[in-house]
């Protein structure tokens, strides 16, 4: 079923706007990716150090409109510049958000190769929030606390992962129409 | 060029039953132990096999209980077993020699263990045991014994042998050993709560479960086994009868007398069964203060007991083993060095 | 762009079944309580659905211990031993547990689901 397929040119298709403007707004992003990394560093969380993957909204977001190279850049950027600034830089944080965030960008990197014609945000969007909370916990789970305690608390987290995605899905829906929308209209 | 439309759908469909099939396979192993139960030395024992065929799992537990009743006969105080007629011939003759070598080694290892505990393990309550009626698997004794006759017993002090803190622990060791020496490496052999276990469930260790001493139901705390460990609880609530409103259990304290107080479980860990056994009887009887010192004399480490008030206290090698089922037990659990 | 296409719905789904199965898979330890296995001396082990509520009399050396089931439990009602301990369990609910009138060679035990311990110390 190519449903969606003639009204939504693929990603591939699509020729985003080169030059200066598009390191700025990818630039934009990426600052914005750091700024919802940090502002999740002050969220509690069951597990420490394990969070819900807010900013995979940006990574879906470019990846959307600039290909999964582009999006790797921005979610290893996130992930190093928000840790060097939040003060966590190599310590358990890092380790779970940077296995979190490579997880998320490996299963956008499949979903694209299986289905890119088809998916929309919101279908990436909660492969990358799943990938991202699953291993999280998997790697708290055998690195950090290996408590059988942890894996009681995994299919919470999965349920939250989910929701998160899909609400996270439907925003860099949004976000992705404005951008194609113009320039102009993105700065609104 | 676009892929056809069906194909791609398949390779959608195969990723997400792949996803379904890998969350199948999740932590839970198999559940490929065979258990085999039956009665022996007046408890219910369970003999649990892991990764071997069930006929041979069954033929071997079937040796186990065969094991076990022959021991029952004859380390049992009364009768005609071996210690039955020990106790009879030191009745006449306090001086008289254990009829065979078998029993002859239990008995000098149960006296090296009183030893060591400063008495607080007695293998010589033979007579006390049956001056209260603990000694019949069967009935219960309705009211406890009169003052008098349990002053007279501490005074005279009659020599008569009850290894019931020490021979079940033996015999599960005598049952380990028998099923390794048919080839089997992973299996538990649990004699009414007090267990060994060896080797491991599959690609998981073998997962206990501590009983709450005032709840039968319920379960304290938890731990996990692999390699080679005992695990043995003793507790007031095992054998015990009320009586004017006052509960009398059956692990008497040599040193008045009367069932123990202060502590309501004890569960220890070692590798040797039979040294694990006496260590809980020794413990409950060194009660809530004394037991760190006693448990060091015997060069046991890792233990956990409860207190009359629900307290409970654990070694520090105790402590990263538990898992507490309920997260109030670990948070006022009290560590105790030993010395 | 359409926030939700059809390909993003079977994502969605997908998903779901996923999560569904990390929550069957984790956390029906110990859980469902199915049947009582009740086992006496000189017979063969039977069963009794906990789902349906049910009084029965099982011969053992001392005499009957009565067993009762109701609304998914099991417990000893009555026993002829003079402890009494089995009556004394109360009521059994979760796979694994069990009680046993020891004198009169009686066991119940609860079975279903998977087991949450191999063994239990007491």
């Amino acid at each position: 079923m190519a449903a969606g397929a003639s009204s939504m040119p693929s990603v591939s298709e699509r020729a985003p706007p080169a030059g200066p403007q598009r390191d700025r707004l990818i630039a934009g992003f990426a600052a914005l990716a750091i700024a919802i990394h940090i502002l999740e560093a002050a969220l509690p969380s069951p597990l420490p150090g394990v969070k819900p993957g807010l900013a995979n909204v940006i990574t879906v977001v470019v990846l959307l409109r600039w290909g999964w190279g582009v999006a790797a850049w921005v979610a290893g950027l996130r992930v190093l510049a928000g840790s060097l600034l939040v003060g966590t830089f190599l310590s358990p944080t890092f380790i779970l958000s940077a296995s979190g965030a490579a997880a998320a960008l490996l299963a956008l990197w499949l979903a694209q190769r299986l289905g890119g014609r088809w998916l929309g945000a919101t279908g990436y969007s909660v492969c990358a929030a799943l990938a991202h909370m699953g291993t999280q916990v998997l790697v708290a789970w055998q690195l950090f606390i290996p408590h059988p305690a942890i894996l009681k608390l995994a299919p919470f987290l999965l349920t939250a992962a989910l929701v998160f995605g899909i609400v996270s899905g439907v925003i860099a829906a949004v976000v992705v129409d404005k951008l194609e929308a113009g320039p102009e209209a993105a700065r609104a | 060029m676009r892929p056809t439309a069906p194909r791609a759908w398949l390779r959608m469909a195969a990723l997400c039953l792949a996803a379904l099939g890998l969350a199948g396979c999740g932590p839970g192993a198999q559940e490929s132990a065979t258990q085999h139960r039956f009665m022996a030395m007046g408890t219910l024992v369970d003999v649990t096999v892991y990764g071997v065929p069930a006929e041979d799992a069954e033929a071997a537990a079937r040796e186990v209980e065969q094991l076990f009743h022959a021991l029952h006969r004859a380390w049992q105080p009364q009768g005609d077993g071996a210690l039955g007629r020990f106790n009879a011939a030191l009745a006449s003759d306090p001086a008289a020699a254990p009829p065979d070598p078998d029993l002859g080694a239990l008995i000098a290892e149960a006296n090296r263990l009183a030893q060591a505990t400063g008495g607080l393990f007695d293998p010589t309550l033979g007579a006390l045991v049956q001056l209260w009626g603990f000694g019949s698997a069967e009935r219960l004794p309705a009211a406890p014994p009169p003052p008098e006759a349990v002053a007279a017993w501490l005074q005279q002090r009659p020599l008569q042998f009850d290894l019931g803190g020490f021979a079940k622990g033996v015999a599960v060791d005598r049952a380990i050993a028998l099923l390794r020496a048919r080839g089997i490496e992973h299996a538990i052999v649990n004699a009414g709560g007090d267990l060994r276990a060896i080797g491991r469930k599959g690609d998981r260790p073998w997962r206990i479960g501590i009983r709450a001493p005032r709840d039968p139901a319920g379960v304290l705390a938890a731990l996990e086994t692999a390699g080679d460990e005992a695990v043995f609880t003793s507790g007031d609530y095992e054998r015990w009868f009320e009586y004017d409103g006052r509960r009398y259990h059956h692990i008497l304290d040599p040193r008045s007398g009367y069932p123990t107080t202060g502590l309501v479980s004890v569960t220890v860990l070692h590798s040797n069964a039979g040294l694990a056994d006496a260590a809980a009887t020794a413990l409950m009887v060194a009660g809530p203060e004394a037991w760190p010192t006693v448990a060091a004399a015997l060069g046991i480490e890792a233990v956990m007991v409860v207190d009359a008030d629900g307290g409970i206290q654990l070694t520090q090698a105790m402590q990263p083993r538990i898992w507490f089922t309920d997260e109030a037990y670990g948070a006022q659990a009290r560590v105790r060095s030993l010395p | 762009m359409k926030p939700l296409r059809p390909a993003d719905l079977v994502v969605i789904v997908a998903a779901a079944l996923l999560v569904g199965a990390s929550w069957a898979a984790l956390w029906s330890g110990g859980g469902p309580a199915e049947y009582a296995e009740i086992s006496a001396p000189g017979t063969v082990p039977q069963r009794l659905a906990l789902s349906s509520d049910a009084v029965v009399e099982i011969a053992g050396r001392l005499g009957a211990s009565v067993i009762e089931v109701r609304a998914g439990r099991v417990r000893f009602n009555e026993s002829p031993c003079v402890g009494r301990q089995c009556v004394h369990a109360g009521w059994l609910s979760r796979s694994g547990q069990v009680a046993a009138c020891l004198p009169n060679g009686v066991v119940v035990e609860v079975g279903g689901g998977r087991r949450e311990f191999d063994a239990v110390s007491f």
